[in-house]
């Protein structure tokens, strides 16, 4: 008898011929989530256990195995031979000693014959006959023995399920790259994103010194923060201030923000494509500022080939907030440090620019050069989780 | 490397430091215990206590506190107020008195603001008019840490009490140590703040000085230290180290003050050269160790990264602190519009040469015309 951390699949149950390069792929998750602590990983046709482990750190396991995308829930359970005897004592010993309850079976061990129904009221029969102050109340029960008896000729009894987040395992989906600033939305979309298996990196766009160091720390805090759940990530810190000193000099005030966009996802592309990465995501939400009205994505849009995942773009500003507030990302995004310079906003930024308005406006700058000058001066940080 | 923050905090000096280990590591005993070595400390720092007192001139109590701010909040909490109370205070305060005297707000008693100048000193006329029968405390600076204007507090106290003689004043002189001569009972101030960080001592370490004759409670809870006002095993090492600084930056003030407003008069000279525009908030009442101004082209944060970036530090003061951004400052000095955010703070110590000040303006000038220039604001 020991215990076991069962894991359970979420979406995985739905590929077919791939099924394999998904599993293999979230046990390589789960192992890396789980490098802090000692145990043993086996994979199995439908479940993952882990076991071999210290008591001890076995929230922290759950804690750790809840982060990652692709299982669909966690329990702890007793594992021993699928003896009906054994199992009898075992769901008699670790249950609670008084209250209503009631037995569930799931048998996927085609060796046994005896049906998933008739096991369950011999266990439950026998629990009855051991004790005094155990009723059986299969509908309005304190807790539920659950027993799930699986191929390998263990059964696995236990008394929980906790939901985990779900999706697809993180570097299933290819990779993307998020453009990170220090508000609350785009961490929620790297998160949203990944959540559906895109492996993520980060490109945050630096204007020292109209934006300060802490602002670029608050940037990787929150890349820190969110890479609990993504797998490490890097940021790609983009210098800024020589593109934003060009567009304010050649370009009317009104535009500014249009233009500086366009760099930016001009900018993205090329880090991208030298990463071979697949795909920018933004934080962008429809109608939120004037630069996320349909008319300023289409003008933004257009300077790239790659897809743009724009997964918030449905949201009220209270749902991403919700969202911000369930992954931990929210304190972090509301200190103050970046709207600490608000130089390069114009009061009355164009709320529907025109692509033809905005290419002619941007023959006044030598966008290669500048794009060039940026990338070449490109640092990179890989940020981490700290449990 | 040019350190121009000193208002913010100070480098620790030599001589501190080696009371600092002496008082760590050879005569490091609870000055509250009873055998002999306990009880040499404790008379060490009846001592120090004294001659910081005697070299502040004051009759009174010197209760030692971990900071200026806890010194702040203890003069304001320890008080006892009557029901329908009003508080007196300037309008530059330091947070330590203003959120103090908003959580004293919260209780239900009223707190008034004087009006000030453009540099931030304390409006005596208007202090005048607020004061009344009801005022049970008036909170003015002795120097404002973000301009550098001395208030005259003799003036102030005698006003004050003119009005309503029960009325206690206190005022935070964590800027006036070392910079101004600082004579309690010339005063006549009822309680005083001090700091040890802001004069080349560790931080950590901050006094309240309690005129004979005013009575204040404790507002934490314990042994009965420091006159069972501020209970706590007290920080021996770093007393002893605000007692020396104390006792050096009163010996070495004239000098500084000298060099201070040597460095303060090339450097005005130099910002006026380099941007005609810029408005000086520092002015005749400040003392020279501060200069603070604002530009209306270059935001006042911009400036400071693009100095640190060339490892020369200089404030903003709380007028755009790295954590928040508040407005009370700005709109107590008047500040309309552009000149808002603009706002940098110099603030010089012992450790700044004049020699700095070439390079320094050099500097400045090359960053600030650059800001200006090319982008404006």
């Amino acid at each position: 008898m020991s215990r076991t951390i069962v894991v359970r699949y979420g979406e995985l149950f739905l590929k077919g011929a791939n099924r394999h390069f998904f599993q293999s792929l979230l046990q390589r998750n789960i192992e890396a989530a789980l490098k802090p602590f000692c145990h043993k990983i086996i994979k199995t046709q439908s479940r993952i256990y882990i076991e071999d482990f210290e008591l001890n750190v076995q929230d922290e396991i759950i804690n750790a195995l809840s982060c990652v995308f692709g299982i669909y829930s966690i329990s702890v359970a007793i594992k021993i031979p699928s003896k009906m005897q054994q199992l009898k004592e075992a769901c008699l010993a670790h249950s609670p000693k008084e209250g209503k309850f009631r037995v569930s079976v799931n048998r996927a061990d085609p060796k046994i014959s005896q049906r998933s129904m008739d096991i369950a009221a011999d266990i439950g029969a026998y629990m009855l006959a051991n004790t005094d102050k155990l009723k059986v109340d299969l509908f309005n029960f304190d807790f539920e023995v659950k027993v799930d008896m699986r191929e390998n000729g263990y059964s696995y009894i236990y008394f929980h399920d906790i939901l985990a987040q779900g999706g697809l395992p993180v570097g299933s989906s290819g990779k993307g790259l998020l453009l990170l600033s220090g508000g609350i939305d785009s961490p929620v979309a790297g998160w949203l994103m990944a959540k559906r298996g895109m492996r993520i990196s980060a490109v945050y766009f630096h204007s020292f010194p109209y934006t300060s160091e802490l602002a670029k720390q608050k940037v990787l805090d929150l890349a820190a923060l969110i890479s609990k759940y993504t797998l490490p990530i890097s940021v790609f810190i983009v210098p800024f201030t020589e593109i934003q000193q060009a567009i304010r000099t050649s370009c009317p005030a009104d535009y500014m923000i249009a233009i500086m966009r366009r760099f930016m996802v001009r900018i993205a592309e090329k880090i991208a494509k030298n990463q071979e990465i697949g795909a920018l995501i933004t934080g962008e939400s429809l109608g939120q500022v004037a630069s996320q009205t349909l008319e300023s994505l289409t003008s933004t849009g257009a300077v790239t080939n790659l897809p743009i995942f724009r997964p918030l773009i449905g949201m009220d500003k209270t749902e991403i907030i919700a969202l911000a507030k369930k992954i931990a990302t929210f304190e972090t995004s509301i200190l103050p440090y970046e709207d600490c310079c608000t130089i390069f906003v114009p009061k009355n930024p164009i709320i529907r620019p025109k692509i033809e308005v905005v290419e002619k406006i941007e023959q006044a700058l030598d966008i290669d050069a500048l794009i060039t000058n940026a990338i070449e001066n490109v640092e990179i940080e890989t940020c981490v989780h700290n449990c | 490397m040019i350190f121009y923050d000193n208002a913010s905090t100070t480098k620790v000096r030599q001589e501190c430091l080696e009371e600092l280990e002496h008082f760590c590591i050879e005569n490091y005993f609870n000055p509250s215990t009873l055998y002999s070595a306990g009880i040499e400390v404790a008379k060490l720092l009846r001592q120090c206590r004294q001659q910081m007192l005697e070299s502040l001139s004051g009759k009174g109590k010197l209760i030692f506190t971990s900071s200026g701010t806890e010194a702040d909040n203890l003069a304001l909490l320890g008080l006892r107020y009557p029901k329908g109370a009003n508080f007196v205070l300037s309008p530059v305060e330091h947070s330590a008195i203003c959120q103090t005297a908003n959580y004293l707000k919260q209780q239900g008693y009223q707190v008034r603001f004087c009006r000030c100048s453009s540099s931030g000193k304390a409006d005596i006329e208007s202090i005048k008019e607020l004061v009344d029968e009801h005022t049970a405390l008036v909170s003015v600076m002795h120097i404002c840490n973000e301009t550098g204007a001395a208030n005259d507090i003799a003036e102030i106290v005698k006003v004050v009490k003119s009005i309503n003689k029960n009325t206690i004043v206190h005022s935070d002189g964590v800027q006036a140590l070392g910079k101004l001569d600082i004579n309690l009972k010339e005063l006549g101030i009822d309680l005083y703040s001090i700091s040890a960080h802001k004069i080349n001592a560790p931080k950590g370490v901050g006094a309240l000085f309690v005129k004979d004759g005013v009575r204040i409670f404790n507002i934490m809870y314990g042994g009965g230290q420091e006159y069972g006002l501020r209970p706590s095993t007290e920080n021996v090492a770093g007393i002893m180290a605000f007692g020396r600084a104390c006792h050096l930056a009163i010996a070495e003030r004239e000098e500084a003050v000298k060099k201070y407003s040597a460095i303060n008069q090339a450097i005005r000279t130099k910002v006026q050269e380099v941007d005609a525009e810029v408005r000086f908030i520092s002015n005749q009442d400040c003392v020279p160790n501060i200069l603070t101004f604002t530009s209306k082209k270059v935001r006042g944060e911009v400036l400071l990264h693009a100095l640190s970036k060339q490892d020369i530090f200089i404030g903003t003061g709380s007028a755009c602190s790295s954590s928040k951004k508040t407005g009370r400052i700005p709109q107590a000095l008047g500040l309309q519009g552009e000149y808002r955010d603009g706002i940098v703070r110099l603030s010089f110590g012992k450790f700044n040469t004049l020699d700095e000040v070439a390079y320094f303006n050099e500097k400045f000038e090359d960053i600030y015309l650059e800001l200006a220039g090319t982008i404006g604001r």
